[in-house]
């Protein structure tokens, strides 16, 4: 039976881990984790799911037992967040290169120093030449569907690589909204256990996994073959979202694109502040601005097609990155640029930072954006990348440096 | 340019002779590249060192693939398919083997090898100078900058850099330098290495699109298993452990000290030690409380 229910984000990512029917649960326990792994824990602890729940020393720790457990065949789910997917990060590797299949869940928060506690997307980012598939979601009930579907592409015989899944902390994790939850049966028509072909551990099968090689050519391979099984995941993926909407009614693209038929002016976005811009999409639709969004939703394989043809022709185009590559600029920007690169009709693009460390991009900054828009559009350069930084947000910053002791001229 | 390489085991040495080829060079001004490769390093292992030398800045990288010498430390190495240590000679190639055995012994090892080939008992001249096994690196590096030229002088110069930052003795160092004095002349008799035109024109390498696999190929599995003792260890060996049989008193120490599992058990429960697999770590020799095994250098 379907059931709908408020949800936070944490609860839906577990949710879509236990409907998922997973075996095994390694998690570090400690902050930075989340309420996900609390949510599985209970539930194990009070036998509502089957699979096994177990405690690591660290997310280094937890992302190797998922790799190995993973590598037995069993269906692994983990979870981390900001520093705790920088501390596993050398896992990440390792684990995609031995091409096993299994979902981890990333509660993006900005990255010490300073230290700080909300969104911005520079730990995700910095994981997405790992080899693991990268998915980013924008609401609570696309958390829990995204975890289901993200099982289906990491099994797949063409893709067979492990899944990221991101969701915004504080602004999605922490936030309740409505999720309907599908029924369990219909989840495991969906997606049925897990049949390992190539990595699995059978006493009359002794196999040794993740061997080392040495003069480059046999790395070639096998790295070059994780970036085959990506390239083929963009078709396995569209599969999947359209059996997925067949059978559960929600649709969900390589990318979202909201009122962007006729659309002038486009932002785009990813994770939970594209909501924010899709608000003032409607906004600037009243006032009879022709304005749509593309919001990033694949990230690994990055669907360099989809994007260009979504964008090619518009009169201007903004990136928002919610994240900042110091000495480069924003991540997601350069992709798109060279996703557009070779197109006949490429639009100006406008590079803005914004919303790092989780700062509010406010209808006004959003107003910026669209004069800046106009003035690319009439043939003004806009220099990027551009800090969406306001006037009052400076003053206080000059407060905060006071109040430290330190000199700032009036 | 003149490449050198050397070919030796993890522990004899082979990287510091090919930087007294490289400090020797650089200190007679010529411009010079030197690098080792080791794989996963392990002490037996086959390894291999490069030196580059030429008048003009060097604009290679990484492993010599044409040599126009080669130094091989072991010559249980000549036929070792990990080691490969006469890839890419030809008839023009010079082959230094540190061996026991002479040219035309070896030449039966190696019947499509065409170059010359030299050989002598570096590692007999190196005991008998300095009592020190390690000093091969010396022989050899030294043997290599006398080969292709160098004076003694610049050799002594180069060797004396690389001792600069060893920690043996001063009565060690000397010994070396003697040794080093006593190589150069003997390698004095052969006729020096000469250079070749360098030839940059390559044919078109035949590349190949790489497609997708199924994850069964496309993942760093293997499922033969059970082939690692197809590859015996007992060459990488430079001494051999022998039990003196009326000094053991049956404690089994070596026995489950031996790293390799290279020591079983016969029927009266005395320890034998497989020479097809012991490395000549030497740890039973050290374990032994009983001190009932004796130590000889492998004559192969």
């Amino acid at each position: 039976m379907t059931q709908r229910t408020l949800l936070t984000g944490n609860a839906a990512a577990a949710w879509g881990a236990r409907l998922a029917d997973v075996d095994y649960i390694p998690a570090f326990p400690i902050t930075p984790q989340t309420e996900i792994i609390e949510l599985l824990a209970q539930w194990a602890t009070d036998g509502t799911i089957a699979g096994r729940f177990v405690t690591m020393d660290s997310e280094h720790s937890m992302l190797t037992a998922a790799g190995a457990a993973a590598a037995t065949g069993a269906r692994v789910f983990t979870a981390t967040s900001s520093q705790g997917l920088l501390y596993g990060f050398e896992v990440l590797y390792t684990i995609a290169g031995w091409r096993v299949p299994l979902v981890l869940v990333n509660v993006s928060r900005a990255l010490a120093s300073p230290i700080t506690l909300e969104a911005d997307h520079n730990d995700i980012l910095s994981a997405r030449d790992s080899g693991f598939l990268q998915i980013h979601t924008e609401t609570c009930q696309e958390i829990l569907d995204t975890v289901l579907m993200a099982y289906r592409l990491a099994e797949d015989q063409r893709v067979m690589l492990p899944v990221l899944v991101n969701l915004d902390g504080f602004t999605l994790s922490f936030t309740r909204e409505p999720v309907e939850l599908p029924a369990a049966a219909a989840v495991s028509e969906f997606l049925p256990p897990y049949q390992p072909h190539h990595a699995f551990i059978r006493g009359d099968r002794p196999m040794a996994q993740g061997a080392a090689v040495l003069g480059g050519a046999a790395y070639s391979y096998f790295r070059y073959q994780q970036h085959l099984a990506q390239e083929k995941a963009l078709a396995v993926y569209e599969e999947i979202a359209a059996e997925f909407a067949a059978r559960f009614g929600r649709y969900y693209g390589l990318v979202e694109p909201f009122q962007l038929d006729d659309a002038e002016y486009v932002l785009v976005m990813s994770n939970a502040f594209a909501t924010k811009g899709k608000a003032m999409v409607q906004h600037w639709r009243a006032r009879g601005v022709k304005a749509g969004l593309l919001r990033l939703r694949v990230f690994r394989p990055f669907p360099a097609a989809a994007i260009a043809a979504a964008l090619a022709g518009r009169k201007a185009v903004a990136v928002i990155d919610q994240n900042l590559a110091p000495g480069l600029g924003g991540i997601t920007y350069q992709e798109i640029a060279a996703a557009l690169y070779d197109r006949q009709e490429r639009p100006p693009l406008v590079s803005v930072i914004g919303g790092l460390g989780g700062k509010d991009i406010s209808q006004g900054e959003f107003e910026a954006v669209l004069v800046a828009l106009q003035q690319a559009a009439a043939g003004e350069r806009v220099p990027g990348p551009w800090l969406l930084y306001t006037k009052p947000e400076q003053e206080r910053m000059r407060t905060l440096l006071q109040i430290a002791g330190k000199e700032v001229q009036a | 340019m003149l490449r050198i390489r050397f070919h030796g085991r993890g522990g004899q040495g082979m990287k510091t002779a090919s930087r007294i080829l490289g400090s020797a060079a650089f200190r007679a001004g010529f411009c010079v590249q030197d690098s080792p490769v080791y794989g996963a390093e392990r002490r037996g292992a086959p390894m291999a060192a490069f030196t580059r030398i030429d008048r003009v800045q060097i604009r290679e990288r990484g492993a010599i693939v044409r040599p126009d010498l080669v130094v091989v430390a072991d010559d249980t190495l000549l036929t070792d398919p990990a080691a490969q240590p006469l890839a890419g000679c030809d008839a023009e190639s010079t082959v230094l083997v540190n061996s026991t055995r002479d040219e035309a012994a070896l030449r039966q090892e190696v019947p499509a090898y065409t170059g010359r080939l030299l050989t002598a008992d570096f590692t007999a001249v190196a005991l008998a100078t300095t009592h020190a096994l390690a000093s091969l690196s010396t022989a050899l590096g030294v043997a290599a900058a006398c080969l292709v030229g160098l004076s003694l002088a610049d050799s002594l110069a180069g060797l004396d850099d690389e001792l600069t930052e060893s920690h043996m003795s001063m009565a060690q160092k000397e010994a070396n330098r003697q040794l080093a004095q006593t190589v150069y002349a003997q390698a004095s008799s052969w006729a020096p290495v000469r250079e070749r035109e360098d030839s940059r024109i390559a044919e078109t390498a035949p590349l190949v699109e790489v497609t997708f696999d199924p994850p069964r190929l496309a993942g760093p599995s293997i499922y033969a298993v059970g082939n690692s003792p197809q590859r015996r260890t007992g060459n990488w060996r430079q001494f051999r452990p022998v039990l003196q049989v009326e000094r053991c008193t049956r404690c089994w120490i070596c026995f489950v000290r031996c790293p390799e599992a290279a020591i079983s058990l016969d029927a009266q429960e005395y320890p034998v030690v497989d020479y097809d697999e012991c490395k000549g770590c030497l740890l039973c020799v050290h374990e032994c409380p009983t001190h009932a095994f004796t130590v000889e250098k492998e004559v192969r």
